[in-house]
C-alpha cells in the first residue's frame, strides 16, 4: 500500500488539529443519577416487547434446560448477559465465528441470560463487562427490524425475525 | 429565487405530500419526546455528552494518536485521508489489492459525503447499500433525504413500483412487510456474495482502539460477519476518550433518533477477526478547519441522530432534498456551508430561528445560534446574494437612524394608502406569497404617543 502518502496525510491532519501530545486531564464518566426499577423483570419485559422480542422466565436451571430441549430445531441458542432493564438489550459475545454468523443468519434466536445478570440501566451493564476484550460483541435488543418504508415497523429486516430471551434462576 | 427556496418550492408544490412528510416526521419527534421523558436523567445525560465531546474536541490530536496506537495493537490497519478523494483512493486501494469486486456497505453518511459509491463503481466494483432505506434511494439513483430514514420522502407505492422494476417483485406490492421481505431476499444474496463489508462508525474509543456501530437491521453485522475484510470509514470527530463514556451516548442516540431505548444491535469492533482484516480510514475532509472555527466547532459534536431534522419546521415542510446536501436540516445547514460556503450559502437562511433544534439536540449544540451567526458571516463574505446584501445594508442604515426610520414609516404608510395592492405585494416579494398585505395604521406609535402626551 501507499505507505508514504499515508504518513504524510497523517502528519498534515495532526498538524492541522494542533496536536497536543501530552495527555489531558481525564474527563469523568457520567456520575449522575440513573433510572432504577422496583421490578426490573417487568421493566425488561416491557422494553424487550417494545423492541419486538419476547421474554420467558424460568425459576431454575432444570426448567430452563427443559424449555431449551423443546425449542424449535432451527432456533439458534446464545448465552448472553448482562441484560438491561431500561432497553431490553442483552450483551452477547459470540463463542466463535460460526456462532457469530449463525446469530445473524438465523430466523430465530434464543438468548439465555441468568436473572442475576439483569441490571437496571446501561451504565451498570458497561461496568460489568470489558467491552473491548472480544474482537466482536454487541448489545442485542429484540430481532432485526426496520421502519424505512413509511415508518411502518417491520420485524426481520436482515437478521432474525424472532428473538426470545430466556431469563432463568434466582436474583 | 434559487438555492433552498427554489428547491423547497418544488417540494411544496405537492401540498398533500408536503403535509404527509410533515406529519411523518412529527410522529418521530413525538416518539423521541416520550423516550426522553421516560428517563429522569435525560438532561444530565445531555450535559455529560456535551462535556465529553467538548473535551475530546479540545484534545482531538491526542485522542486520535491514542486511538491509532491502540487500534494497531489490536491488529487493525489505520489510514488517514485529508479529503474525500484521498478517502476514496484509500478504500479502492484496499479493495483492489485483494481483488474485491463486490462490496456490501452499511449506512455511512461519510461515504455519501465522499461520493465513494460512484468512485468504486467507475472502477468496476459493485457497491450495494444494505440499509433498506439506503438501498431504496440507491436503486432510485438519488441521495438520502434524511440521515436516519434515507427514504422518508417516498410512499410505499413508489417503493413497490421501484422494486417491481428493479428487483422483479410482483406489481402493485405496497405492504411494508412484503416489500421488506423482497429487499431481504435480494440483499441476502448480496451479503453472501460479498468479498468485503464497509461500515461507518458511530463512536470510536481512544483508549481501546475499537469502535461501535449501531443499526436496527443488523446489516452492519451481516456485512462484517460474512466477508473476511472489513473497512470502516470514520470522520475524525467520532472519538470519545474511554469505554466508560459509551453508555451516555448509546442511551442518547436511539432515543433521539427514533424514540427507541436502544437500536437492535450496538456492535463493538476491536481488531480483525481471526484470519480476517480490519481497516479503519480516518477522514478529515474539512473537519480540522471547522475545529479551528471558534464559532462553529461545536457542530463537530454531532452524533448524527437526526432529531434536529425531525423537529425542524422548515425541514419537515421542505423535504430533505431541498437542502441539496449530504446532511440536510439544521445541523447540515452548518456543516455543509462550513465545507462549501458558496454552494450552500442559502442553507442557514432556511430557518425560522425557532430554536427547537437546540432544544432536542442530545449533545446540546447551539444550532439556531450558529445558524444566525452563519448568516452574518455569509452576508459579510458576499455569499448570500447581492439583493440580500443590499437589502440588509439599506435596512441597517435606516434602522440605525431614528430619523430615517420614522421617515421610512411615513413613506410606507402613505404608499400603502395610495398605491395599488398588487404593486405593494410585488414590492414585498416572497413575504406576501402566503400573506395578505397588512393594513398600516394612519399614524405611527410615536405620533400617537406625542398626541396623547400633549393632549
Amino acid at each position: 500500500m501507499d505507505r508514504h502518502a499515508g504518513s504524510e496525510s497523517r502528519a498534515a491532519i495532526l498538524a492541522a488539529l494542533g496536536a497536543t501530545l501530552s495527555a489531558p486531564e481525564p474527563i469523568a464518566a457520567y456520575a449522575g443519577a440513573t433510572v432504577s426499577f422496583a421490578d426490573p423483570v417487568a421493566a425488561f419485559r416491557a422494553a424487550l416487547e417494545a423492541a419486538g422480542g419476547r421474554l420467558e422466565t424460568f425459576p431454575d436451571r432444570a426448567s430452563l434446560e427443559r424449555a431449551l430441549a423443546a425449542a424449535p430445531p432451527d432456533a439458534v441458542v446464545l448465552r448472553g448477559g448482562p441484560a438491561v432493564a431500561e432497553s431490553g438489550a442483552v450483551w452477547w459475545v459470540p463463542r466463535d465465528e460460526a456462532e457469530r454468523r449463525a446469530a445473524f443468519l438465523a430466523e430465530r434466536v434464543i438468548l439465555v441470560v441468568a436473572r442475576a445478570d439483569l441490571v437496571d440501566e446501561l451504565h451498570a451493564a458497561y461496568r460489568r463487562i470489558d467491552s473491548a476484550a472480544p474482537h466482536f460483541a454487541c448489545f442485542v435488543a429484540g430481532p432485526s427490524k426496520t421502519a424505512d418504508i413509511e415508518q411502518a415497523l417491520v420485524i426481520g429486516a436482515h437478521g432474525p425475525r424472532e428473538l426470545d430471551v430466556y431469563l432463568w434462576g434466582p436474583v | 429565487m434559487n438555492g433552498h427556496p427554489a428547491r423547497a418550492a418544488r417540494f411544496t408544490a405537492d401540498a398533500a405530500r408536503a403535509h404527509w412528510h410533515d406529519e411523518a416526521l412529527w410522529f418521530v419527534r413525538e416518539k423521541r419526546d416520550r423516550a426522553a421523558r421516560a428517563l429522569p436523567e435525560w438532561e444530565a445525560l445531555r450535559e455529560s455528552a456535551a462535556a465529553i465531546k467538548a473535551h475530546t474536541l479540545d484534545h482531538l490530536g491526542y485522542y486520535l494518536e491514542r486511538f491509532e496506537a491502540k487500534a494497531l495493537a489490536r491488529g487493525a490497519r489505520v489510514h488517514w485521508a485529508r479529503d474525500a478523494a484521498e478517502h476514496n483512493r484509500i478504500v479502492h486501494g484496499i479493495l483492489a489489492a485483494r481483488g474485491v469486486r463486490r462490496l456490501v456497505k452499511s449506512k455511512s453518511m461519510l461515504t455519501e459525503e465522499c461520493g465513494l459509491n460512484a468512485h468504486l463503481a467507475a472502477r468496476g466494483i459493485e457497491v450495494v447499500d444494505t440499509d433498506l432505506g439506503e438501498r431504496i434511494v440507491q436503486l432510485r439513483r438519488e441521495r438520502p433525504s434524511h440521515i436516519v430514514f434515507p427514504a422518508i420522502h417516498l410512499k410505499r407505492g413508489e417503493i413497490g413500483a421501484l422494486f417491481h422494476r428493479e428487483l422483479g417483485s410482483p406489481a402493485n406490492l405496497e405492504d411494508p412487510t412484503a416489500l421488506t421481505a423482497v429487499a431481504r431476499a435480494h440483499l441476502r444474496e448480496k451479503f453472501l456474495a460479498a468479498e468485503a463489508g464497509l461500515t461507518g462508525v458511530n463512536f470510536a474509543i481512544a483508549e481501546t482502539g475499537g469502535f461501535v456501530v449501531c443499526t436496527n437491521e443488523g446489516n452492519a453485522d451481516l456485512g462484517t460477519a460474512l466477508p473476511p475484510l472489513h473497512v470502516a470509514s470514520m470522520g475524525l470527530e467520532k472519538l470519545i476518550p474511554r469505554a466508560e463514556h459509551l453508555p451516555v451516548f448509546v442511551r442518547l442516540l436511539a432515543r433521539s433518533a427514533t424514540g427507541q431505548a436502544i437500536t437492535a444491535y450496538t456492535s463493538h469492533f476491536h481488531g480483525p477477526r481471526p484470519g480476517g482484516e480490519l481497516h479503519v480510514v480516518i477522514v478529515d475532509n474539512g473537519r480540522s478547519r471547522l475545529l479551528a472555527d471558534r464559532t462553529h466547532r461545536r457542530a463537530l459534536s454531532c452524533i448524527r441522530c437526526g432529531a434536529c431534522m425531525n423537529t425542524c419546521p422548515v425541514y419537515r415542510r421542505s423535504g430533505g432534498h431541498s437542502y441539496d446536501a449530504t446532511v440536510p436540516g439544521p445541523i447540515g445547514s452548518i456543516l455543509e456551508p462550513a465545507r462549501d460556503p458558496v454552494r450552500h450559502a442559502s442553507l442557514p437562511f432556511a430557518c425560522s430561528l425557532c430554536g427547537s433544534c437546540t432544544d432536542v439536540c442530545p449533545v446540546r449544540i447551539d444550532l439556531h445560534q450558529q445558524l444566525l451567526a452563519f448568516r452574518g458571516e455569509l452576508v459579510a463574505a458576499g455569499h448570500a446574494g447581492r439583493a440580500r446584501r443590499w437589502a440588509l445594508a439599506v435596512a441597517g442604515a435606516v434602522l440605525r437612524s431614528p430619523r430615517a426610520t420614522s421617515a421610512a414609516g411615513r413613506v410606507a404608510r402613505r404608499a400603502s394608502r395610495i398605491l395599488p395592492r398588487r404593486w405593494l405585494e410585488r414590492a414585498a416579494g416572497a413575504w406576501t406569497r402566503e400573506r395578505a398585505w397588512p393594513e398600516l395604521p394612519r399614524a405611527s406609535f410615536r405620533d400617537e404617543w406625542r398626541q396623547r402626551r400633549d393632549g
